[in-house]
């Protein structure tokens, strides 16, 4: 196995549940080399499986405005984004949840594997109970789709990327700043 | 509804899932198969394991390993890795044995919507049980190895704080089966008190509203369940993993057993202190793994024969079972045509409302004296309340990161002084 999706959140919380309904899509792809899982939550026994492959995919719902370091926000404040992910540690409290990047960092102490890692963050808008999207975590759900299906991503030998992808759902032209090496 | 509440939670969704689905049961007013009643109680089995182990080797053995006086920085999974790899290596593979077990027998890891209204969808498959057989060895090992670190501290460290986490009498709920012994699906509700002496016994849970009143307060989202005939807050009690063990006469199986008079033995009787939930958790780890064996060796859990039809049959229906943190009960009404018109849950985690509540009071009257709040105090309230392990996604509803604020208020209302994290 060589790529791992994660998709996560709460499927019955509206956009929350966009990262689960695209890891959904991809399973049912039945891509070779790929696994892809659909959680509630990020939970510690996610890094032994993401030990035994070459590259982690995860796939959440974001607010517009959690992506900090991106380019400015478009005027409809909407946007996906796709970025490298490195292991860090956080101190956790008394929730029962894990962050990404603390995955990682189990997977390389634990595990002693170094998997290439992105976040896909989708914009989501609305997190009241049901479970239909908003029209805005469709169409990221449908650019993410897309371009994972169109570039190198789920291949056999994923193409290393470094920096950052951008996608805005509502127009044809993504904008990039991509770096294959 | 049992697969719109399983989604409450990821870490033990299959708790809801059972409970939603014995209420089904009722609504249907169905018996369901003997296959269906021991399929379904390994799946709620390896739910405890799998959740145990992510509170015992991932949440709280940082405290027992690096104590409470270290850097909350590194007073976490990481600070235990460097402490102990081996440990949280094992614990991580405890835990995927309980989810592989509930992948097996539900075909997914998460909101296995397999547990109906009736029964289960499927029975396990040669080649999971198989599997199951493969992999228990290995469980009881790790468990074994836990239980023998944490009764060495126990012996070496942790004197004062089984004196201050959590140390008060208070009543105990849980279920137990038809001869006294642990039970966590089925059976019926019993209460203790810190003396051990049986307050009631046989209470079924179709009556919880004549023996637990729900008080709110306005300044927590949480509800405060309590025992009614003591009335509120007096009626203060315990559920969860060391409630059981207290509740229960014996568990039923011979390393539990063993595990469990130790335990009572230390602590001369009744464990009231609530620092050993911890302990209560690997044992309940343990008896979990001894029934799975038990359960994996009986030819039902292979039986097609697993689900009862039925239609609306009844009204009204209360569902209860033992979660990973307590006694869970669903309630629903329904209309004619099985339409949802009233439900109320009743949360673990809020069950130990008031004994949370509790255990923060004892460890701050203990550290705290005069208005300055002491370096490690936060730590050790976070601990306190650690020993419950609480769901606040389940009882709260609560999104995103919990963060920690202590306030030191004088009698008079006014603000002392105050801690972050």
């Amino acid at each position: 196995m060589k790529t791992l999706v994660i998709g996560y959140g709460h499927s019955l919380r509206g956009d929350d549940g966009v990262g689960p309904l695209v890891a959904e899509q991809i399973a049912a792809w039945n891509l070779p080399d790929v696994r892809s899982l659909c959680v509630h939550q990020l939970t510690p026994e996610l890094a032994a499986e993401m030990a035994q492959v070459e590259q982690v995919l995860f796939v959440d719902a974001c607010l517009p405005n959690c992506q900090r370091q991106s380019p400015p926000i478009l005027k409809e404040g909407v946007r996906c984004k796709i970025e490298r992910l490195f292991p860090a540690t956080f101190p956790h409290s008394l929730d029962h949840s894990w962050s990404s990047h603390t995955l990682l960092y189990l997977a390389k102490t634990l595990y002693n594997a170094d998997p290439i890692a992105y976040q896909i963050l989708i914009p989501a808008m609305q997190f009241d109970y049901g479970e239909p999207l908003s029209a805005i975590a469709r169409a990221g759900a449908s650019w993410v789709l897309g371009t994972l299906a169109s570039e190198a991503w789920l291949r056999r030998n994923p193409a290393r990327i470094s920096g950052s992808v951008y996608g805005t759902p509502h127009h044809p032209e993504r904008q990039r700043c991509m770096k294959l090496v | 509804m049992a697969g719109i509440t399983a989604r409450i939670c990821g870490i033990c969704p299959v708790s809801h899932l059972l409970a939603s689905a014995k209420t089904g049961d009722k609504i249907l007013a169905v018996k369901i198969p003997p296959a269906a009643d021991k399929l379904r109680r390994m799946m709620n089995l390896a739910q405890i394991t799998q959740s145990h182990a992510l509170s015992f080797f991932h949440l709280s053995s940082p405290d027992f390993l690096l104590g409470w006086d270290s850097d909350p920085a590194k007073r976490n999974v990481f600070g235990l890795i460097e402490a102990n790899p081996d440990l949280a290596r094992a614990g991580i593979r405890l835990r995927q044995f309980g989810q592989t077990v509930i992948e097996k027998l539900g075909t997914r890891k998460i909101h296995a919507a397999w547990i109906v209204p009736g029964g289960v969808r499927s029975p396990l498959s040669e080649a999971g049980r198989q599997w199951i057989v493969e992999r228990l060895p290995e469980s009881f090992e790790t468990v074994q190895l836990a239980l023998g670190l944490f009764k060495h501290l126990l012996d070496e460290q942790f004197q004062a704080e089984m004196n201050i986490f959590g140390e008060f009498p208070t009543l105990y709920m849980g279920l137990v089966n038809g001869n006294g012994e642990w039970e966590h699906y089925d059976g019926s509700l019993r209460f203790t008190d810190s003396q051990g002496n049986i307050v009631v016994d046989g209470l079924n849970e179709d009556d919880y509203h004549r023996f637990l009143g729900e008080a709110v307060e306005p300044w927590s989202y949480l509800k405060f369940p309590y025992y009614q005939p003591l009335g509120y807050p007096d009626g203060i009690y315990r559920v969860g993993p060391l409630a059981r063990l207290n509740v229960c006469d014996r568990i039923g199986t011979e390393g539990a057993d063993r595990e469990l008079q130790e335990l009572r033995d230390r602590a001369g009787g009744v464990a009231t202190s609530s620092f050993l939930y911890h302990y209560a958790r690997l044992i309940e780890i343990l008896a979990c793994l001894e029934k799975i064996q038990e359960l994996v060796d009986d030819p039902d859990v292979l039986s097609p024969r697993c689900r009862a039809q039925g239609g609306v049959n009844q009204l009204n229906a209360v569902g209860v079972s033992e979660a990973p943190r307590g006694t869970l009960f669903h309630h629903y009404q329904v209309d004619e045509n099985g339409l949802l018109e009233k439900v109320n849950l009743i949360i673990a985690t809020g069950q130990n409302n008031l004994a949370m509540n509790k255990t923060v009071a004892q460890i701050a009257k203990h550290y705290i004296h005069g208005s300055e709040i002491p370096e490690g105090l936060l730590n050790r309230v976070e601990a306190g309340i650690r020993c419950y392990d609480p769901c606040l996604s389940c009882s709260t509803h609560a999104a995103g990161q919990m963060p920690l604020h202590l306030q030191l208020v004088a009698a008079d209302g006014r603000l002392l002084n105050e801690v972050y994290r």
